[in-house]
């Protein structure tokens, strides 16, 4: 096991390395300049002056050289460098945004995996039902969905228009349109109330994609399941269906879905971006985005090779907690 | 197990194996058997039907579309659906049924293009990777590791920033580089399986060059995957096109894309909502019959696939 | 009936739970005002380069003189605005000038310490050393030195200039806002070019109505009002900017009401007419401007040297048809460069009705024929096919596109639509003239400008004098030379409108560019805020008089 962890240790690191330098490269070679975009931006900017900004940012240096500044700055002295369109140091920031996002994934993914895992076990042990068609569908609906497009018919729907939040009871069912907070609100209570009320979109839409994927796995997973053998034993011994669901079939069911939670990573970070682009949700998606759009190359190269290090530690999560569940396998 | 079999012998001993294995009636061929599996799942049939529709009328848009796409008229300007604007007008004038069956065009063709490009891609790759193994194989999969350990989206942006232009072959391209590494890896699993077989060492022993071996032997038996990954691609493809043209990244109007009609639509969500309904649900459908398709082809061409 | 049992109790939890919450909080408070905007600042003060930056500026900081609703600068921070006939503006040989300041008493930083001519003396010198991020140093470089020649009284100020600047009594030096010496000075001091890394850009003490209070990157930014104001302690007690960066979400909120008004909302016409009828408390702002959108030609290209070519691209486009159906007639077909509010708007310029056989019977004097398909042939048999850029993703200029598409091919044009990102056109293309045909793009102007940088014939970018002007459409006319040359030091404001009518009367003959329409500053504001006075300049945004504001009906 230790040889496993060193050897997937040191291929990770091959692997960010690979990627940064792939990544630089193409972010240094895309056109659209900053220095110049400022440069449009003002008319009365003087050739020193635009020498003088380039210079400062370290424009006009070749690539290899660049990227060599990059690469010791953050890995010998852990300085993710500093982003030239937010002033402030990248870790800063990062920090900032980090827990934001964190705060939408987690939520999210509880949601996509607790209802998607229920749905798909009474999916799979109603297979063929109407039931199981209905739910299929709906699954299989909310994959088919443009995030974006799904994210702002919520937001017409639940924050604009909600009728029934005219009931003074209901009135909580209509939820902010985008953001992450209310400026000003102060309360130990009252903050947590207004965060969660600006979670609750943003959670949903992420989650219901999720929650598609998970069904179809679970069901999946659980229709095999239920066939094998010593499934047939538990119920010819008289156990109670119950039972027969709870203790045998679903355990055996839910172990392959480890594997997969690492799979479904980059598909919600991929939703993420969208949807915190559309909710104004202050996260790393966002970030990212605006980053990249932006060429604040020191911003943009940190963001991608957290989501790097992210996907990579739980695949490799993945490979242990697989390891440890099934006896069978063994990694040397 | 048949020592020193001919190719041939083994394949057919394999196809009666695998038959035996699906408990079907001896005499039925591999693709028989699938096909019939296939037939019983109801989805995968609507979902078969309505993607050929689909791409009949994109096929025929200029000859079964009311009105011309690009015809501007500023007087008729947002016209709910009605006579004879089935789904309305947009913001110029044009009609929106016109729109969306052109539009589809696009959308579809960004969908099977990228669907047989990742699929070729992919498969190559994977063969390779899989048939001579140990250090090319090495060098593809961390590649392949490496390009799936980011979400594409952020990847796709900057190759979107990066290459100018707005047509179909760009995006294309964008979801390509990017996109073969599932194919990759499904195909070079298949091919490890299937290369410990004793049918390729006969067909070595024959004489047959690597080249042979991999594309009559390997490839034709690690297709069924494929065929199953290529079809939810065009889903996935239609999907993504819609995302980065939100974004401002996909396909440049005025060449109409569902994902771009999409994009505009929301300025006008409250007085001109069948705007964006139309597309997005015309993106729905589609993706939706791909999906089922693919998950019907999966079913009678191998449950036991683990995808 | 188990189900319509099971849904009947959770609607009912729903509602107990509605019932036992603490309320949300929503903006019924009439201490707060929110402010919605598409846009998120980088970074506050002198070195940012963000629209969104601007508006905060206005509420944070005091300005010199800044422009009101009229369009006049009226003194603030000093006492008065100094002129040549007072003698505060004083004319010396050489060209050379000399301008006195006296501040104003009374104004002080955030944290009370007073604001003195020294603060205004440290900012000079702060922003004209070549090491700090300053943008640009274009009118600092015509100041030689600021004084202050009696250290008894720090209010008075002297700016030494080094060449004519028609509007050296504008501001002391180009700049509407100073900077606290007594915070900065030690940092700058110690190492300039690390200046950008002070944390006071990201919470700044400033000397303006409203104080800062707290920036939660992505999400807002929240002022509390500063009641040592000398113009009049603020009503409202707390303004807080709100970013929401998807402008369809932000007018979404406009309508939901979670907002109070926006600015830098990146609206369309239609998004504001929308929010007109749909929240009827709010009230919408169509405030006249001076943006300038336009089409560019590429002067240098072969067809478009020909001055015929261009102007019958002009008969060619029905630019009324189009303002009317995609402004709903708010935004007005513009004939020159400067809008009807400038000072120096020329009414009586050579106009371009839509005409479509006058074009064709201009491009046949330059030798087009009709070739097969409808589209013309030049002399040289070459098809008429023409490129047209602008920036990608923005749907009013995509659909502008459209219909000028439509149009030119009644006249036998094929245009060729090619759009870029925004960065990428404005930042690269653009600039550096690399558009072959056509370029459509906005300008922001200001009451001040004089357009020397836009129509002198120095002013066009080459690699040779590293991309530096904005006469990108390459025009070289002499008499605009010579009037340029004479606008750019004539003091006088009368002769040098005068100049300014004359030069928009050949611009309009010639057409090195074609004038498209002067866009609106959009806004809105809840209609019980008194005292909102847009002003439709860049620079002084909506919140530009916020202590003035207050709750209650108009």
């Amino acid at each position: 096991m230790q040889r496993f962890l060193f050897r997937r240790a040191v291929q990770t690191v091959i692997i960010l390395a690979g990627l940064s330098v792939l990544m630089f490269t193409l972010l240094v070679v895309t056109p659209g300049d900053p220095v110049e975009l400022l440069a449009a931006s003002d008319p009365n900017i003087q050739p020193e002056d635009i020498k003088g900004l380039r210079e400062y940012y370290g424009l006009d240096d070749p690539l290899y050289l660049r990227y060599k500044k990059w690469l010791t700055a953050t890995v010998f002295h852990g300085d993710l460098g500093y982003s030239r369109t937010y002033g402030q140091p990248v870790r800063k920031l990062i920090g900032d945004r980090l827990k934001n996002t964190v705060t939408l994934l987690t939520a999210a993914f509880g949601i996509a995996l607790v209802l998607g895992v229920i749905v798909g076990i009474y999916s799979a042990l109603h297979q063929y039902s109407l039931s199981d068609y209905t739910i299929t569908i709906f699954s299989f609906a909310g994959l088919a969905m443009p995030v974006f497009w799904q994210a702002i018919v919520f937001i017409l729907l639940f924050a604009v228009w909600a009728p029934w939040a005219q009931i003074p009871a209901l009135a909580w069912l209509k939820f902010p349109a985008g953001g992450m907070m209310t400026p000003g609100v102060a309360g130990g209570a009252a903050t947590i109330f207004d965060r969660l009320h600006h979670l609750i979109l943003p959670t949903l839409v992420l989650g219901t994609h999720g929650m598609a994927s998970w069904a179809r796995y679970t069901r999946s997973s659980m229709l095999e399941v239920v066939r094998q053998d010593y499934v047939r034993t538990a119920r010819a011994k008289g156990n109670p269906e119950r039972v027969v669901v709870n203790k045998h079939a679903m355990r055996n069911a839910l172990i392959p879905l480890i594997t997969l939670v690492a799979l479904s990573i980059p598909g919600i970070l991929n939703g993420a971006v969208l949807t915190e682009t559309v909710f104004s949700w202050p996260g790393m998606g966002l970030l990212l985005f605006q980053a990249v759009l932006g060429h604040d190359h020191a911003v943009a190269m940190a963001a991608l090779l957290f989501f790097a290090l992210l996907t990579i530690s739980f695949n490799i999560l993945a490979d242990i907690a697989y390891a440890i569940v099934d006896p069978r396998i063994r990694y040397d | 197990m048949a020592q020193q079999a001919t190719p041939r012998e083994f394949a057919a001993d394999l196809a009666r194996r695998r038959r035996e294995a699906s408990g079907a009636a001896a005499g039925l061929t591999y693709w028989q058997i699938a096909r019939r599996r296939f037939f019983k799942h109801k989805l995968a049939l609507i979902g078969a039907i309505v993607a050929i529709g689909l791409s009949l009328m994109a096929i025929f848009a200029s000859v079964i579309a009311p009105f011309s796409f690009e015809r501007i008229s500023l007087d008729t300007r947002w016209v709910p659906p009605s006579f004879p604007h089935a789904f309305g007008t947009d913001e110029l004038g044009r009609d929106v049924l016109t729109r969306i069956m052109y539009a589809g065009r696009i959308s579809l063709t960004v969908g099977y293009v990228t669907a047989v490009s990742i699929a070729v891609v992919g498969s190559l790759v994977g063969a390779v990777a899989g048939f001579y193994g140990r250090f090319i194989d090495s060098v593809l999969m961390r590649t392949v590791d490496m390009l799936h350990a980011i979400p594409t989206l952020p990847l796709y942006l900057i190759l979107a920033a990066l290459i100018p232009g707005g047509g179909v072959t760009r995006i294309v391209l964008i979801f390509t580089v990017f996109g073969w590494t599932t194919v990759a890896r499904l195909v070079r699993g298949q091919i490890l399986t299937l290369r410990t077989q004793d049918f390729v060492e006969a067909a070595r022993a024959m004489g047959a060059s690597e080249t042979r071996i991999i594309l009559r032997h390997l490839v034709p038996n690690a297709l069924a995957p494929v065929i199953v990954a290529a079809t939810l691609t065009v889903g996935g493809a239609i999907l993504a096109e819609s995302g980065l043209s939100y974004l401002g990244l996909g396909i440049q109007p005025p060449t109409p894309s569902w994902g771009n009609m999409l994009q505009r639509a929301q300025e006008y969500l409250w007085n001109a909502s069948w705007l964006a309904v139309f597309p997005g649900l015309f993106i729905f459908i589609t993706v939706l019959s791909f999906n089922f398709l693919g998950d019907g082809l999966r079913d009678a061409l191998d449950p036991r696939l683990k995808l | 009936m188990q189900i319509g049992v099971r849904i009947g109790a959770v609607a009912v939890c729903l509602a107990l739970v509605g019932l036992t919450l603490p309320a949300t909080g929503a903006p019924a408070q009439r201490d707060t005002l929110v402010i919605g905007m598409a846009q998120e600042p980088d970074i506050l003060g002198e070195f940012s380069i963000m629209v969104a930056a601007g508006v905060i500026h206005n509420t944070l900081w005091g300005f010199i003189a800044p422009y009101t609703e009229k369009w006049t600068r009226v003194p603030q921070m000093v006492e008065k605005i100094p002129t040549i006939k007072d003698g505060d503006w004083q004319l010396l040989p050489n060209n050379k000038m000399r301008v006195t300041w006296k501040l104003k008493r009374g104004f002080s930083w955030h944290d009370d310490r007073p604001v003195t001519a020294l603060d205004w003396r440290f900012t000079y010198g702060m922003l004209r050393n070549p090491q700090t991020p300053q943008v640009s140093r274009f009118i600092l470089r015509k100041v030689d030195n600021i004084l202050v020649p009696n250290p008894d009284d720090p209010y008075t100020l002297v700016v030494q200039w080094n060449e004519l600047w028609p509007f050296a009594n504008t501001s002391p030096f180009g700049n509407q806002i100073v900077y606290p010496r007594h915070i900065l000075e030690s940092a700058y001091l110690k190492d300039p070019t690390k200046l950008k890394a002070h944390p006071y850009w990201r919470a700044p003490v400033a000397t303006g109505p409203y104080k800062f209070v707290e920036w939660v990157s992505g999400s807002h930014i929240m002022l509390e009002a500063y009641d040592k104001w000398p113009l009049g302690k603020p009503a409202i007690k707390r303004i807080t900017f709100r970013f929401i960066l998807d402008s369809t979400v932000l007018q979404a909120n406009s309508i939901a009401g979670t907002v109070d008004g926006t600015e830098v909302g990146n609206f369309s016409v239609d998004q504001m007419v929308e929010i007109e009828q749909r929240n009827p408390k709010v009230a919408t702002h169509y405030t006249e401007a001076l943006r300038w959108e336009r089409i560019d030609f590429n002067l240098d290209n072969e067809w478009f040297k020909d001055k015929r070519i261009r102007q019958a691209f002009a008969y060619g486009i029905d630019r009324e048809a189009i303002a009317k159906a995609l402004s709903r007639g708010k935004q007005p077909v513009a004939h020159s460069w400067l809008a009807p509010r400038h000072p120096a708007y020329n009414p009586n310029v050579k106009k371009y009705p839509y005409d479509v056989a006058r074009a064709k019977a201009l491009l046949a004097e330059a030798g087009f024929t009709p070739g097969p398909d409808g589209i013309l042939r030049d002399r040289s048999g070459k098809r008429f096919e023409v490129s047209f850029m602008t920036t990608a993703g923005n749907s009013g200029r995509e659909q502008y596109q459209v219909i000028v598409k439509e149009q030119l091919k009644q006249v036998g044009i094929d245009i060729r639509i090619d759009n870029r990102p925004a960065s990428v056109f404005l930042g690269d293309i653009a600039p550096k003239r690399q558009y072959p045909h056509l370029a459509m793009y906005t300008t922001v102007f200001s009451p001040e400008t004089t357009g020397f940088d836009r129509f002198h014939s120095s002013q066009i970018p080459s690699p040779q004098n590293n991309w530096e002007g904005n006469n990108r459409v390459g025009w070289r006319n002499a008499e605009v030379d010579k009037l340029m040359d004479q606008i750019i030091g004539e003091l006088d404001e009368a002769k040098r409108i005068a100049l300014l009518k004359r030069q928009q009367e050949i611009f309009a003959e010639e057409l090195p560019s074609l004038p498209l329409f002067f866009g609106l500053s959009l806004t809105t504001m809840r209609k019980d805020v008194r005292n909102v006075k847009p002003t439709g300049l860049s620079g002084t945004y909506l919140p530009w008089n916020a202590w003035q504001w207050a709750f209650g009906e108009q």
